[in-house]
């Protein structure tokens, strides 16, 4: 088990991590986990064992910590992408059932409220994809995934990011 | 009112309903309560007291009544066609939708299946998918015909010929 910082990458600093590293994965993970808005070249990930670490820490440079074992790395590598990309075509599937159902529901709705022989039903009070699938766990998708990745790195926040 | 009987139009048959008639009204009211979406002269209608039903009715049993007024052929023209016709956009958004969440569901519940820790995440239910999917289609293909069945006073003959 090896456990690194993660701090913010100075503008000016030439040290990138190797491809392929453990420390460049690290950065991906902390990336993913912070919500962090840039690249993860924009991270650095040190071991925590070091002074640079501990310097970081006294500095309150660090952003978080993240702890990695040969299996959770291989993990991230294989099968965190897969499962990520299937969430977000999973709700963008989801986001073009809603509007395609909203469209035509709109429109139906329109329809039966201008008529004289059907007033009184409105088809999208029956009909809406936003209740079903959020009863069927859709909406959790994202916030189980991540617990599941926080608890599997021991992800720490250390310094929340400013805006 | 003019009752109209309609049947099942056979292939060869040389029927077709006349464009813009009372006939293919009858036609389009059936295959509407009938919630199959079938193509236009699948059924054919005649007047009761036509020949022609007399004659149908010898081949193949009558499918359908159907009641026509001025009044109600008005509210057909005016408001029920345009109504079906969104209620179809309808059904084709459900279908489509339905297709694009199934497809995604099964590459999520694959990913966690095929992965080596991330078993113990929950699946999405396909069934309850189906089952939520199978509900908009009711709710959406019910309304209408059964309003339409009403105001044309349809009547259905179970023991017809399919």
């Amino acid at each position: 088990m090896s456990k690194y910082l993660v701090i913010p990458r100075r503008a000016d600093s030439p040290m990138t991590h190797a491809q392929g590293s453990t420390e460049e994965s690290v950065c991906e993970i902390a990336k993913n986990l912070l919500h962090y808005p840039g690249p993860s070249d924009y991270l650095m990930a040190i071991p925590a064992d070091t002074k640079v670490a501990t310097f970081a820490l006294v500095k309150d440079d660090a952003l978080c910590s993240i702890e990695v074992t040969k299996k959770t790395l291989d993990t991230w590598r294989k099968d965190v992408t897969n499962i990520r990309d299937a969430i977000d075509s999973f709700q963008s599937a989801r986001a073009h059932a809603e509007n395609l159902l909203d469209q035509a529901l709109g429109d139906l709705d329109e329809a039966y409220e201008n008529s004289t022989g059907f007033q009184g039903y409105t088809p999208s009070d029956d009909i809406s994809v936003y209740g079903a699938l959020e009863e069927m766990g859709a909406n959790d998708l994202d916030y189980t995934f991540q617990r599941s990745l926080q608890e599997m790195y021991k992800f720490q926040v250390l310094r929340r990011q400013t805006a | 009112m003019t009752k109209y009987l309609v049947f099942k139009n056979q292939p060869d048959s040389g029927h077709v309903n006349e464009p813009g008639s009372r006939q293919e009204m009858a036609s389009e009211i059936a295959n509407v309560v009938s919630q199959d979406r079938m193509p236009a002269n699948y059924y054919i209608a005649f007047p009761i007291d036509h020949p022609s039903t007399t004659l149908e009715s010898l081949k193949g049993l009558a499918m359908y009544a159907v009641e026509i007024t001025d009044e109600t052929a008005e509210i057909w023209g005016n408001e029920i066609q345009e109504m079906v016709r969104k209620a179809h956009m309808v059904d084709d958004a459900v279908s489509e939708a339905s297709g694009g969440i199934y497809q995604a569901m099964m590459d999520y519940n694959n990913s966690i299946q095929a992965s080596n820790n991330f078993q113990g995440l929950t699946e999405l239910s396909i069934k309850a998918l189906d089952r939520m999917f199978e509900y908009f289609e009711l709710e959406s293909s019910y309304e209408v015909p059964t309003k339409v069945e009403e105001i044309f006073s349809v009547e259905y003959f179970e023991d017809h010929h399919v």
